[in-house]
Formats: C-alpha cells, structure tokens, sequence
C-alpha cells in the first residue's frame, strides 16, 4: 500500500504516459492524412538539423577522440593498438553515435519546443490556432515530430562520420598508431548492422524528443513559472527516456541481428 | 444563433459559472459585463468551445457543441472569429501572416488574392503598411487591432471580443469601440463582447447582460440596463465598492 503522496505521484506518472500516448496517437493520424505544412515541416528540419551543426559535431569529434585515446591506452598494453579505431568505430556507430547526439538534441531542441509551445499556450495563442478553425497538433505537433524522426538519424550519421574521422587523426597523429592496419580494422570490425542499428535508434528518439518537448509546452502551467518548468522537464524527462529505451533497443535488436 | 442552457462550469471545486441560461439572437449585438474574475471570459470561452462545461448545454445554429470532440468543433469553428484580451498574435509570423492565417487555412485562394483581402482588412481596422511587422513591433491598440482583421477576414458569422478594451487608453478604446461598430455594421456579424467598460458596453451591445455571482443577473436594452435601480446592477454600473472590501 503506497502513502498517499507516493500514489499521487504514480497516478500522474502514469496518466502523464497515457496522455503522451494519446498525442503520439494523435500525431500519427495527423501524418499519415497529410494534415500538416510542408513549410512548416521544412523549417523545424532546418532548426533541428542545421541549427544543431556546432553541437553535434564538438560531440562527435571529441568523443571520438577520447574514445579512441582511452582504448589505446588499454590496448597498448596487450600490443593491440591497431584495434582502437575499430573499438571507436563500433561504439560511435551502435551506441555513442545515436545516445550522445540524441541528448544534446534533446538539450537544445527539446527545450526550445517545450519554451516555444509553452509560451504559446500561456499567451493564449494555442486557443488562438482553435479559434482559426486550426488544431493544435496539426500545426504544431507534426511539423516539428515529423522533422525530428528525419533529421536525428542524419545528425547521428554526422555524428558518427566526424567521431571515426577525429579519432582516426587523434591515434595516428597525437598517439602515433600505424594508419594503414587502423583503418582496415575498422572497416573489418564495424558492421552494416552497427550503423542500421544507430540509425533506428535514432529515428526512435527523435520522436522521444519531440513528442515530449511538444507535451510539456502543451501542458505547461500558467506564466513564466510555468514555461520554465515545462522546459527543464522536458529536457529531463526526454533525456531519462531516451537512456533507457536505449536500453531496451540495444537488447531488442541484438536479439533481432543474432547478436545474442 | 447562439444558446446556453444551464450551464455550470468549476475549477479546483470552486464553481465559476452556476446554471447560465441566455440566447443571442442571429445578427444581435451583445455586451457582457461583471466584474474581473466573475467568469466572463470563461463564458465567452465556452461559447466557441475552448472549454467544457461540467454540465449543459451550448447551441449554436441549433448544434450543441459540448458533445463535440476537437475535430469536430474545427467545423464549428469556422462560424467563429475571436478577438483575445492580449490579441494571441503568432509572435513567429508578421502582421500580413497572422491576418492571412484564417484564410491560408479555409479556403484555396491564390497568393495574389490573400494579399489583396489582407490589404482590405488592415484598411477596415486603420492598420495599413503594417504587412511586414513582427507583432512585438506594434502598440497594444495596434496588436488589438491585427488581431481584430485577423479575426474578420474570413467573414465569420459570430465575432467574439475578450475585453477589447482593457489595457488601452481612452482614444484608442473609443477607436476600437467605433471599429467593433464598424465590424457589426458592415459584416452583419453576431458580435457578443465581454468586457467591464461601461462605455464600451453601452456603445456596441444592443443588449447588456451582467453576470453576477455565477449567473446572469439581469440583461436588457442599454437605456433600460444603465438606468435600472436594482443596487447590483446600480453599484456595478456606478463603480461603486463594497465598504467591506476597502482595505485601508
């Protein structure tokens, strides 16, 4: 029997679930009818995509670089120092690559839509979209989810590409590793299947991101108090989802490709 | 034709609204008054279905929209202008945007003719050459103003004001007073207009209604309303407070 503050606290966790389902239900209806704005639509991918270039690729780049530091540092010992970029190369592709470039995005995107949307809401100007015979979801929602299941697994691609490329140059120029046998195993060593599974994560948690910056706003309190919190929750809750559905996505695939 | 039969709305177990019972006729003209936090803009709100009432009944053209879900009401909607307190300009958009946004929305018009209503409906409301402005860039009347052509653009049938004039100075109320006139007269639109200025209420409602501890407490013709004896409706119309409620 859980106290009362505690039951409270679960029964809106969970109502709070069952109402993004809801607008991820909502979203996906609205998609596959065409009900939104390809204006619309083009602009969120350019905020999301192009507007995210200088935070994904000083993560990708020097993650790469001390990713590919650190595993020389244990593999020098055992005489395996061409086997770093391949360590690098795996990593960035399956794992690092989609997480770390999903949690930026989630910092700078997802708080943006939970501060834009919120503001909206406390200005009356979502009542003003239903006013204008508008719904909300069409016009704001989905321009902005659609744009982010695309333009995540693109900034991971990036992401992925600048890592491999600044850890290559980081081994070979700054720790003095033999190129030619770094680079081949790193091709021999990383999979297709190591970037397909990078790059489903990360279409899944473009749509994390989204959807959750898009209901916080949506469902924000009222005056800046209200805004703020929609916005920091936001990036949190966003943040807690995307490590732990990844998770679950790594254990799910590697069962899919015969990795386990 | 707008009506409201019995209806009770409440927020956090405190009730706002408690058996609101009115009808508004077809091209009427009417002024809801009472005092700030009665649950004027509440009442408007349901009008046009931003909210739900806990239980009645809203009707318009005979449809009753308290059923509706949110896709629903879009059609219903579309009978509807409404102008906000604040204007609720898409802050993203300019002036000519926000305005051609109703239009860009119900009907497949061409760019050329957009432009040239958006022109028309900034002219109606004494805002031309604003096309390229960002709402931050205009006065408070201004913004009342973009809102208003953003509103009447698309030739609703019904137009709603939330306190068109509050915040506003004289001149610039009586201007959005005459505008609101204006609107009614040229459009022949339904105007309902919730607001606590007794002269905006006697200048643009045919009909003033006041709402008074969560029901309408009495409605009638402007003469008849303002020289009314009741001392509700007296105290109110006279902005006269309750020696209980002076602090100091």
């Amino acid at each position: 029997m859980l106290n009362p503050l505690a039951n409270k606290r679960v029964n809106e966790t969970l109502t709070g679930l069952g109402q993004i389902t809801l607008l991820a239900r909502d979203a996906l209806s609205s998609l596959v009818r065409f009900r939104f704005s390809w204006p619309d639509f083009l602009y969120q991918v350019y905020f999301i995509g192009i507007k995210s270039q200088t935070v994904v690729i000083i993560t990708g780049a020097f993650t790469g670089m001390v990713l590919g530091a650190q595993t020389y540092f244990q593999f020098h010992k055992i005489k395996m120092d061409t086997a770093s970029l391949a360590v690098v190369g795996v990593s960035m592709c399956s794992e690092l690559g989609p997480v770390l470039t999903a949690l930026m995005v989630a910092g700078r995107v997802g708080a943006a839509m939970a501060a834009e949307i919120g503001t909206m809401r406390v200005t009356e100007q979502i009542d003003a979209l239903r006013t204008l015979a508008t719904h909300p979801v069409d016009y704001l929602v989905v321009p902005r989810v659609a744009a982010s299941h695309i333009a995540l697994p693109l900034l991971t691609v990036e992401a992925i590409c600048i890592g491999i490329g600044a850890s290559y140059l980081a081994c070979v120029h700054l720790l003095g590793i033999e190129p030619t046998y770094l680079w081949y195993n790193m091709l021999h060593f990383t999979h297709d299947v190591d970037l397909m599974i990078g790059l489903v994560k990360a279409f899944i948690f473009g749509g994390i991101i989204a959807i959750i910056g898009c209901y916080k706003g949506m469902t924000c309190g009222l005056g800046a108090e209200g805004v703020g919190r929609a916005t920091t929750e936001a990036v949190v809750y966003a943040s807690i989802s995307i490590l732990i559905s990844n998770f679950f996505l790594t254990m799910l695939m590697g069962k899919l490709v015969g990795q386990l | 034709m707008i009506e409201i039969h019995d209806l009770k709305k409440g927020f956090g177990g405190h009730a706002v609204l408690d058996g609101v019972n009115f009808r508004i006729e077809t091209g009427e003209s009417v002024a809801i008054i009472g005092r700030s936090g009665s649950g004027k803009s509440v009442l408007l709100k349901h009008l046009i279905g931003l909210l739900q009432p806990d239980s009645g009944a809203v009707l318009i053209d005979g449809e009753n929209i308290v059923a509706m879900d949110e896709r629903q009401l879009l059609r219903v909607r579309r009978k509807f202008g409404m102008v906000f307190q604040g204007a609720a300009l898409f802050d993203s958009l300019t002036v000519a945007e926000n305005v051609a946004f109703g239009l860009r929305r119900l009907d497949h018009l061409s760019e050329a003719e957009i432009g040239r209503r958006v022109g028309e409906a900034l002219e109606v409301v004494d805002l031309p050459g604003t096309e390229n402005k960002k709402p931050a860039e205009l006065s408070g009347g201004m913004r009342k103003r973009a809102g208003l052509a953003r509103a009447i653009i698309y030739e609703p049938k019904i137009v709603l004001y939330d306190e068109p004039t509050t915040g506003l100075d004289p001149i610039v109320s009586d201007s959005i007073d005459q505008l609101i006139v204006r609107v009614r007269d040229r459009l022949k639109v339904t105007t309902v207009v919730v607001t606590h200025d007794m002269r905006t209420a006697r200048r643009v409602g045919q009909r003033v209604m006041l709402l008074h501890d969560k029901k309408i407490y009495a409605s009638g013709a402007p003469e008849e309303f303002f020289a009314s004896q009741d001392p509700v409706v007296r105290q109110f119309v006279d902005g006269v407070a309750d020696p209980k409620e002076i602090l100091f």
